[in-house]
Formats: C-alpha cells, sequence, structure tokens
C-alpha cells in the first residue's frame, strides 16, 4: 500500500524520519538561516544597498527640480545630441528623471565622490538601467527615489529602460536612453 | 514505536491539523495576506510627501 | 446521498483507479484544451525569439509587443492553469475514487476560462492591449483585456472549490480510509495557495477594469505592483507544488516508490501553504517605497523557510526512487540505481529532467536572484526570462509533459502513438530550454534588457552598443530556444496522434502490468536493509550535496561581482 498516490499509515505523523533526511534538513536549514543573517548584514557592512528614501511628489514639482539643478549646473552641450550637459556638485542633489521615451538631463559626475541620485517619472513606469554596471530601479510617476551613489569608475555610461514603456515603431521602450559621463 | 497507535486512534495533533484542509486554505490566505499584502501596503501608504 | 450506479465508474485496469466517468471527461477536456493553448502560445513565443534573435529581428516592434503579451498569457497563465485543472480533478476523483462534486459547477469552470482566455485574446489581438502580462499601471489596456482575466479568475476560482468540494464527498463516501495520500495534499496545497492568488487578482483587477472604463479615476501604480504580483507570482507558486505532486506520483507509478517521509513531505508542503507567497515581494526589490525590512523578510518567505522546502522535496523524490529502486535489488554502489531506471521511458525521463532543470537552472538561479542586493544587477535584464524558462518550461512545463504520456492510455484509453518521437521529446526540449535559459542569463547579467524589440538602439544619437559576447549569447539562445519549440512540438503531435488514431484500449483489458510497490517486492525478497553509510539513499544525498555546492558557490559569485560596482546606499 505504500505510494505517493495511496493513504499513508495510520499513525504517520508519530514514524521516525531516516538518516538521509535528518542531515539534509539541519544542513539546508543551516544554510537558510545564513542567508537570512547575510542579506541583513550586508546592509551593515555592504557597499551597495538598495536606498529606503522615497517621497510622493508630482510631476509638476519634481520637474522643477529637474529645471532648476540644469539651470544652476549645466557646464557644455552634449556632442551627440546638443543638449545641456549638467554637472551638479559632489554631496549635491541629482535629479534625473525618466519620460516616454528618454533619461533626462544628460549628467556628469566625478568619480569617487558621492551625490544624492533622485529619479522619477513624468509619465507611465520605466526602469532605471545603468549600463555597462547593470545598476537597475524601478521609476514610477509620484513616486521620488533618493539613492547615494558613489562611481568607482570613469567612463560614459548609457541608461536603458528595463520596465516596457510603450511606444510605436522605430521609438518607444526598446530605443529609450540617457547618458552619464563619469571623469577623474 | 507507532505500533501503539497503529489502529488510527489519538493521531497526533499535527496530524489532525494537516488532515484539516479547511485550516490549509485560512493560513494559506490570511497569513500571506498580512504578511505580504497588509504590511506592504502600509509601508506604500506611509511615504512622505517631498520636502 | 446521490446514488450512483456502478456504470458511472470503470476500473482502470492496470493502476485500479476506479474513474469517475464525468469527472474523466472533465479532465479530458482540461488537458485538450490547455495543449491546444500550449501550441498557440509556443508559436507566438517563436516569433519574440525570432525577433530577439539580432541576427534575425523578424517582428516589427508593435508585432513584437503584440506577440510577447501573448505569449506571457496564454503560456504562463492559459496552458498551465488548463492543465492544472486537469490535475486537480485526477487527484480528487480518480485517485480517491470518488464521484466529482457539482459536475454543472465543473463544466462552468471550463466554460468560463475558455471565454476569459478569449476575451484577452481578441484584446490582445486588436493591439491597443499591449501591456505585457503584468499589465502596470499607468499603462492602460482594453477593458475587455481586465475583465477576460476576471473571467477567467472566476472559473478557476470554481474550480478549486469543486476539488475541495470533492474531497468532502469523497471523505463522506469513504472511498479511502485514513490522511489523504501525498499527492492528493499536494493538491490541497496548490489549491488553498491559488484561493489566495485568486482572491489577490480579484482585489487588483477589478478596480483596474473599472479604471479602464472610466468609473475609478486612478490607481496608485505601486499598490497596484504589490497585490499584482501576490497574484501574479504566487500563481507561479501554484505549478511549482503542482510540479513536485506529480514528481511524487511519477516516481509511485513507475517505481512502485513510497515516500521517504509522510512527516517530512507534508511539512514541506505546510512550509508552502504559509510562506511561499510571501516571495512575491521579490519582484519589488529594485521598488520605491517598500521598506528593506518588508523586502528582506519576504523576499527570503520567512528566514528561507519555504526555500527549506523546496531543498527538502528536492531530496525526498529523488531519495524514494533509489530506495526503491535498492528494494528491487539495485542495491551495490552509489549510483546504479539511476544508471539502471528507465531513460527510454518519456514519463521518467520527463520527471527527472524536469526535476534537474528546476533545481539546477531555476532553483538556484532563483535563490540567488531573490536577494535584495543582488537583484539590483539583474532586475529586468535578459536574465529573468532566462531564469524563469528554468523554472516554469524546463520545470513545470516538463513535468506536465511528462505526467501526459502515464495519462493519455488511463484517462483516453489509447496508448501512445508515435513511441518513439515521445522517447526523444523529453531529452530535446529539454537541451532547449536548459540552454536558452543560461544564455539568456548570460546576457542579462551583460546588461541585456528584457521586452527590447530592438537590441541595437538603431538610429538613437545617444545609442549603446552592447558587448558582442552578448549579442552572441542572444542568437544563440534563440537558436537553443527553437530547438525548445521543436520539442514542444514533438509533444504536442505524439498527443494529438495518440488522442485520435492511438491504438484503443479495451475497456477492462490490461496492456500491461503494474509496477510493483517496492515495500512489496522488499518484504517477499527480505532486501529491507539498503543503502550504504548508514543512509537508505546514499547516492541521492550526493546529488543534493551537488545541488547545494553550487548554491553555495553561486551566492558568494554574486556577491564578489555585486561588490565591484558602483557604491550604492
Amino acid at each position: 500500500m505504500g505510494t505517493a498516490y495511496t493513504p499513508p499509515e495510520a499513525d504517520w505523523w508519530r514514524a521516525p524520519i531516516e538518516r538521509t533526511e535528518i542531515w539534509w534538513i539541519v544542513l539546508a536549514f543551516a544554510w537558510c538561516v545564513f542567508m537570512f543573517v547575510w542579506m541583513i548584514g550586508w546592509h551593515f557592512v555592504g557597499p551597495q544597498n538598495m536606498s529606503n528614501e522615497t517621497y510622493r511628489t508630482t510631476v509638476e514639482a519634481y520637474a522643477a527640480k529637474v529645471d532648476a539643478m540644469t539651470a544652476k549646473y549645466a557646464i557644455r552641450k552634449d556632442e551627440a545630441t546638443g543638449e545641456d550637459v549638467v554637472a551638479p556638485p559632489p554631496g549635491s542633489d541629482v535629479y534625473l528623471a525618466a519620460m516616454q521615451w528618454q533619461f533626462r538631463p544628460i549628467l556628469e559626475l566625478k568619480k569617487g565622490e558621492k551625490y544624492r541620485l533622485h529619479i522619477s517619472s513624468y509619465d507611465v513606469g520605466h526602469g532605471f538601467s545603468l549600463q555597462p554596471e547593470n545598476i537597475n530601479f524601478q521609476v514610477y510617476p509620484g513616486y521620488e527615489q533618493v539613492t547615494t551613489v558613489t562611481p568607482n569608475k570613469t567612463g560614459i555610461f548609457a541608461i536603458a529602460c528595463g520596465e516596457y514603456c510603450g511606444g510605436s515603431g522605430a521609438i518607444g521602450h526598446h530605443s529609450m536612453l540617457g547618458r552619464i559621463y563619469v571623469k577623474e | 514505536m507507532s505500533e501503539s497507535n497503529s489502529s488510527g486512534e489519538n493521531p497526533h495533533f499535527m496530524q489532525k491539523a494537516l488532515d484539516n484542509q479547511w485550516l490549509m486554505l485560512a493560513l494559506a490566505v490570511l497569513v500571506p495576506m498580512v504578511i505580504y499584502t497588509f504590511w506592504g501596503l502600509w509601508d506604500v501608504m506611509h511615504i512622505v510627501q517631498a520636502p | 446521498m446521490t446514488s450512483t450506479s456502478i456504470s458511472d465508474f470503470r476500473v482502470d485496469p492496470v493502476s485500479g483507479l476506479k474513474i469517475h466517468r464525468t469527472a474523466n471527461t472533465l479532465v479530458k477536456w482540461n488537458a485538450f484544451a490547455a495543449v491546444v493553448f500550449l501550441l498557440v502560445g509556443g508559436l507566438f513565443g517563436l516569433g519574440v525569439a525570432l525577433t530577439r534573435m539580432p541576427s534575425v529581428q523578424l517582428l516589427s516592434p508593435d508585432l513584437f509587443y503584440m506577440a510577447l503579451t501573448a505569449h506571457g498569457l496564454v503560456n504562463l497563465a492559459v496552458w498551465i492553469i488548463f492543465f492544472e485543472m486537469a490535475v486537480l480533478y485526477f487527484l480528487a476523483s480518480h485517485v480517491l475514487g470518488s464521484r466529482i462534486a457539482t459536475p454543472r459547477w465543473a463544466w462552468a469552470q471550463f466554460w468560463l476560462m475558455l471565454v476569459g482566455a478569449a476575451m484577452v485574446a481578441v484584446a490582445v489581438l486588436q493591439g491597443n492591449s499591449s501591456v505585457m502580462m503584468t499589465s502596470y499601471p499607468p499603462l492602460q489596456a482594453a477593458p475587455h483585456f481586465y475583465l477576460g482575466l476576471i473571467v477567467f479568475a472566476v472559473g478557476a476560482l470554481i474550480g478549486c472549490f469543486v476539488f475541495l468540494g470533492t474531497l468532502v464527498v469523497a471523505k463522506r463516501e469513504n472511498t479511502y480510509q485514513g490522511s489523504l495520500p501525498l499527492v492528493v495534499f499536494g493538491g490541497v496545497t496548490a489549491t488553498v495557495i491559488a484561493v489566495f492568488t485568486l482572491v489577490s487578482g480579484a482585489m487588483i483587477l477589478i478596480p483596474t477594469f473599472l479604471w479602464s472604463v472610466g468609473l475609478i479615476s486612478y490607481i496608485d501604480p505601486m499598490m497596484y505592483r504589490v497585490i499584482w504580483w501576490a497574484f501574479g507570482h504566487s500563481s507561479q507558486q501554484i505549478n511549482v507544488v503542482a510540479h513536485i505532486s506529480i514528481w511524487y506520483l511519477i516516481a509511485s507509478l513507475v517505481f512502485g516508490a513510497k515516500p521517504m517521509s509522510e512527516k517530512v513531505s507534508r511539512g514541506a508542503f505546510l512550509l508552502y501553504i504559509l510562506f511561499l507567497q510571501l516571495g512575491s515581494a521579490h519582484h519589488l526589490l529594485s521598488d520605491p517605497g517598500l521598506t528593506s525590512a518588508w523586502k528582506i523578510f519576504n523576499t527570503s518567505y520567512a528566514i528561507y523557510l519555504a526555500v527549506l522546502a523546496s531543498m527538502i522535496h528536492g531530496l525526498t523524490v529523488p531519495g524514494s526512487i533509489e530506495v526503491a529502486q535498492r528494494r528491487k535489488g539495485m542495491n551495490t554502489g552509489l549510483f546504479t540505481w539511476l544508471r539502471k531506471a528507465p531513460w527510454g521511458n518519456p514519463i521518467f525521463s520527463g520527471m527527472f529532467l524536469s526535476l534537474v532543470g528546476f533545481g539546477f537552472i531555476g532553483g538556484v538561479t532563483g535563490v540567488v536572484m531573490s536577494v535584495e542586493q543582488i537583484n539590483m544587477v539583474i532586475h529586468n535584464t535578459m536574465y529573468l526570462p532566462g531564469h524563469f524558462h528554468g523554472t516554469l518550461v524546463a520545470g513545470t512545463t516538463m513535468a506536465f509533459m511528462a505526467v501526459t504520456y502515464w495519462l493519455i492510455p488511463v484517462v483516453f484509453q489509447r496508448k501512445i502513438a508515435l513511441p518513439g518521437v515521445a522517447k526523444l521529446q523529453p531529452y530535446i526540449f529539454s537541451l532547449g530550454a536548459w540552454v536558452f535559459s543560461i544564455a539568456m542569463m548570460g546576457a542579462g547579467t551583460l546588461g541585456v534588457q528584457r521586452r527590447h524589440a530592438d537590441i541595437t538602439f538603431a538610429g538613437q544619437p545617444l545609442a549603446y552598443e552592447y558587448p558582442e559576447i552578448a549579442k552572441g549569447l542572444m542568437d544563440m539562445g534563440e537558436i537553443f530556444g527553437i530547438i525548445m519549440s521543436v520539442g514542444a512540438i514533438m509533444f504536442i503531435v505524439v498527443v494529438l496522434a495518440s488522442i485520435f488514431t492511438g491504438e484503443r484500449i479495451e475497456e477492462g483489458s490490461a496492456p500491461w502490468p503494474k509496477v510493483e510497490d517496492a515495500d512489496v517486492v522488499a518484504a517477499r525478497t527480505g532486501n529491507k536493509h539498503v543503502g550504504m553509510w548508514g543512509m537508505e539513499a546514499p547516492g541521492t544525498f550526493i546529488l543534493a550535496m551537488i545541488l547545494f555546492a553550487t548554491i553555495v558557490l553561486y551566492y558568494f559569485v554574486n556577491f564578489k561581482y555585486l561588490s565591484t560596482i558602483w557604491g550604492l546606499s
């Protein structure tokens, strides 16, 4: 009668557990506890963690912050698009906006410095995806998420969109880009 | 060790609990509804306005 | 008590199962619908694969996004849930030898799910609902997109209660004694999780539908995501429970295997009931507004207790096969029992490939990627489709295919047609799915985004170029995606050929003998004490240790990689 598709013996809860299973359960449980503690512990000792700083905002209020920063800290025109490149000072609040279908403004940061990077959307959900670092956050309208970022390499970084956001033909989610220059 | 109860009388309380499909249904719905859904919505509802 | 005459039932001569004819018809119709939707969804998937292959780029963006929405919904939801309805009726009625409770409600389940699926299909194919399966506001689909999903979900919810009701009938009419068999308890686990899933779906899809017709003015995107994923991921957890139950079933059918410990296996299912749905949080780890406390506790399935449950099943299923084989005389060495398993029988090969694929490809990557911090470097890249083809295709779909080869003779009373094709099918399908998954995860690690119609960012002044190797992985991966499709087509051809042209099995005739229960063989031959080093399943323990080492290594490799990126806090 002993199969998985027939009823078990009468007192099955009290039946003893065989050694193979006991050893495996003990080992697996220890690893599970370790992973839980490590994930918490990384918040205290690890250099990369999710920020918990989020605010409610409106498209208008956020756009005003973006425009104010751009007016104050634009330093040149970008070679590729002719738009402003904005270089906010180290330690300051940096405002990046996602919109159908680009991330703006184009930013320039310094290697080794900390910046309070704010991100929000002007319309639908987007995904901030910094390449080639492969750092990814969700971006929503009405929500302003603040992460302290410290670029640790120089170069030209692209921002791609990881969250489907519509579009038609050549222009849309798959063509959405932004850029961050990191200098010494 | 288990021969004394092989007639099926006096099963262990855990055996009775697992045999109770309505208890399992209540647990499956209530536990994640509180820990995942309600706590998550609480977090979202308590986000403060931007300064 | 309803009186049922003898002719309402027939007895399967091989397994001895007492089959209620009405329940059997319901199993047939739900399983057949499932396979038709597998084909439809698979064809959309082929369109997606040929577009994401950099050297082909078949579909225009608009068609691509439509095909992707359709592929996600039809394969992720419709094929799988129809099949699960068939499995639930089988578990409650065929396995317990009971009449099905309320057949009219069971038919309502079938027709509501079919009508709902059709409504969603129409909405998507009309072109204005390419919102992906997740349909996140502020993106908005047509009203009948949401309404179709709601109707489909109501049908599925009815199916869940017909299952639970049949269990009540079986108990009352004494069709079995004692506790439910383990596989039926697995069905209970799947069903109660499904109720949470569908209730969560109603909580979010009904307001979203009202928004799409203008009766509600605003849907908060974060609240939507929290509640939608309670529906969206929990629906995948149902699949895990269903395919694990099928693994136990196949182990007993093919080997006469007995669960190593009913307490351990059912205890693991209890951990699923309590904590498996919490894992939906892993979709929200990169989101604003949710605290790390919520994220960490939920993404870990409560201190990884539901992961412990998966690791337990990962050992006890093959362990039960090893014990059964050893008791039947294959007690030499560590792996003789596995070498001498019937690898030419697609019921077994499909099941074992599903176990290995789900564990090593889906499971290892899933545990690691759902760490709050590591998620930052994989979220919304091609790593995700790579991972979930490892769980859903290499795992769940392969297991469903494997059990179908056993179900067709029992439910349809036909022998498997094209047995040569059937024998090869699990290998081709798994080869395609495994390499596809691994290649996609590689491309995702290199930054390739998911849900993108054009990998080249063609014509964009700020254009970014992915590394050559990433594009190479996409090309190679999608070729194996095509192989995976071929494997699926082989399955569909065998199923249709068997159902319509397979050699009929006359009622009462046993075309082959039942596999003997291993503990019966052991009692007769005296092979009660098997194994080595004091363990009954030492070979399985070694395999489990290999899985364990893989998880540990992969975990630390990912943290090392994480530590090299920009500082974030």
